[in-house]
């Protein structure tokens, strides 16, 4: 008895010390992570707009797929969505103007190189960019299965825009 | 330095290989060796937990409880492993993002344990510290091999970038972009990549043994 007792309190105190050399790293660290959180949202809006000033905007979306709303102070909005791709999810951008999409950059994606990475590449950057918000946003064969996600994706951002009253 | 700890660091890289010839630490091996980048990332950052977990752990291998020695060394090796997680966040993050889940993962990494409990418990500080060195410089240079294969094949080229500033260190294109197999750079290429380099590993040994044995 005693000695699990005595195995209990040791496994305790080592828990403890370890709890603090944690609680300080966490506190030593913590304001530099959050520094390249809000730097790394902003290195990607200015991918889009390098001169533009950013707004976050606060939004009711019920895909569940748009994750920030930033107003540039030329009247562009610009989503930040997340979807599942095939693999992983999806991070990206899409600026809508003057009814039509204006901007789409990729932030992060995980999916298969050569096939779902491709909706990162120039190619389908090229090939939405300056879509109407009133057409089909085009897929990319090869890579059908990301590219629909993405599509999702911009759908969603188009519907909010138009209920947001974005022109 | 004694010739037995000199020979027990050298071991680390071919005979006592971790990847190659122990099978430790495979599902990260596998998973991280697509570029370059990653492997060195990966490597430093385990070298970094090994050597301060064999050390602290052979520091403390008189006042451990043997019953509890494993959940010991669980709580010290995972305290290293948030640590260094949350150093790379703050000023490593490419390397972060490149890396994600694998480096809380590096908790679970056989190699890690396996050392603690086969060698750093048993012996001095030094010992231990300088183990810890070679077996996670083996671990590296395991994970180099299997990245410049899968890199250059799965890519066509070979490229290193400094994960704190970003600046690109170099970038050679070696087999022209129409050509490669980008089946590589997926968990086939990785299964394959690495059946082939063991195969090479337990041939370079056998060899070897087979020499000691005919020179008696």
């Amino acid at each position: 008895m005693k000695r699990i007792i005595y195995l209990a309190c040791f496994l305790g105190i080592i828990s403890a010390l370890a709890g603090g050399i944690l609680a300080y790293v966490n506190d030593v660290t913590y304001e530099k992570i959050n520094e390249i959180a809000i730097a790394s949202e902003k290195a990607n809006l200015i991918k889009l707009y390098p001169n533009g000033a950013f707004e976050e905007v606060t939004f009711n979306d019920d895909s569940g797929l748009i994750k920030k709303v930033f107003k540039v102070d030329n009247g562009a909005y610009i989503y930040k969505i997340e979807v599942y791709g095939y693999k992983d999810y999806i991070s990206f951008l899409v600026a809508i103007d003057d009814g039509k999409i204006v901007g789409y950059t990729v932030i992060s994606v995980n999916d298969t190189p050569g096939y779902g990475m491709r909706v990162a590449d120039d190619e389908y950057v090229n090939s939405i960019t300056g879509t109407s918000i009133d057409a089909d946003v085009p897929l990319l064969s090869g890579a059908t299965i990301s590219s629909t996600s993405v599509v999702n994706g911009i759908e969603a951002a188009i519907k909010l825009h138009q209920s947001l009253g974005g022109n | 330095m004694n010739k037995q700890v000199w020979e027990n660091f050298k071991a680390g890289f071919v005979k006592e290989n971790p990847v190659f010839t122990l099978y430790l630490g495979m599902c990260s091996t596998l998973a991280i060796s697509t570029s370059l980048n990653n492997a060195l990332g990966m490597g430093v950052t385990v070298i970094i937990v090994l050597i301060l977990s064999n050390t602290i752990i052979s520091m403390m291998r008189k006042i451990i409880p043997n019953e509890i020695r494993i959940p010991v060394y669980i709580i010290i090796i995972s305290t290293l492993v948030k640590s260094m997680e949350l150093f790379i966040k703050a000023y490593a993050p490419t390397l972060n993002s490149a890396l994600g889940i694998f480096i809380p993962l590096i908790v679970v990494n056989c190699i890690i344990l396996g050392r603690a409990e086969a060698f750093a418990n048993k012996h001095k500080v030094s010992e231990s510290a300088l183990d810890g060195l070679g077996m996670g410089l083996g671990y590296t240079f395991s994970l180099l091999l299997i990245s410049i294969f899968r890199q250059v094949l799965g890519t066509g080229s070979l490229s290193l970038t400094n994960p704190f500033t970003e600046v690109v260190i170099f970038n050679i294109r070696i087999i022209p972009s129409d050509y490669v197999l980008s089946m590589f750079t997926q968990s086939v290429g990785a299964f394959i990549t690495f059946a082939l380099l063991a195969a090479g590993f337990a041939a370079i040994n056998a060899q070897k043994k087979a020499k000691e044995i005919k020179n008696g």
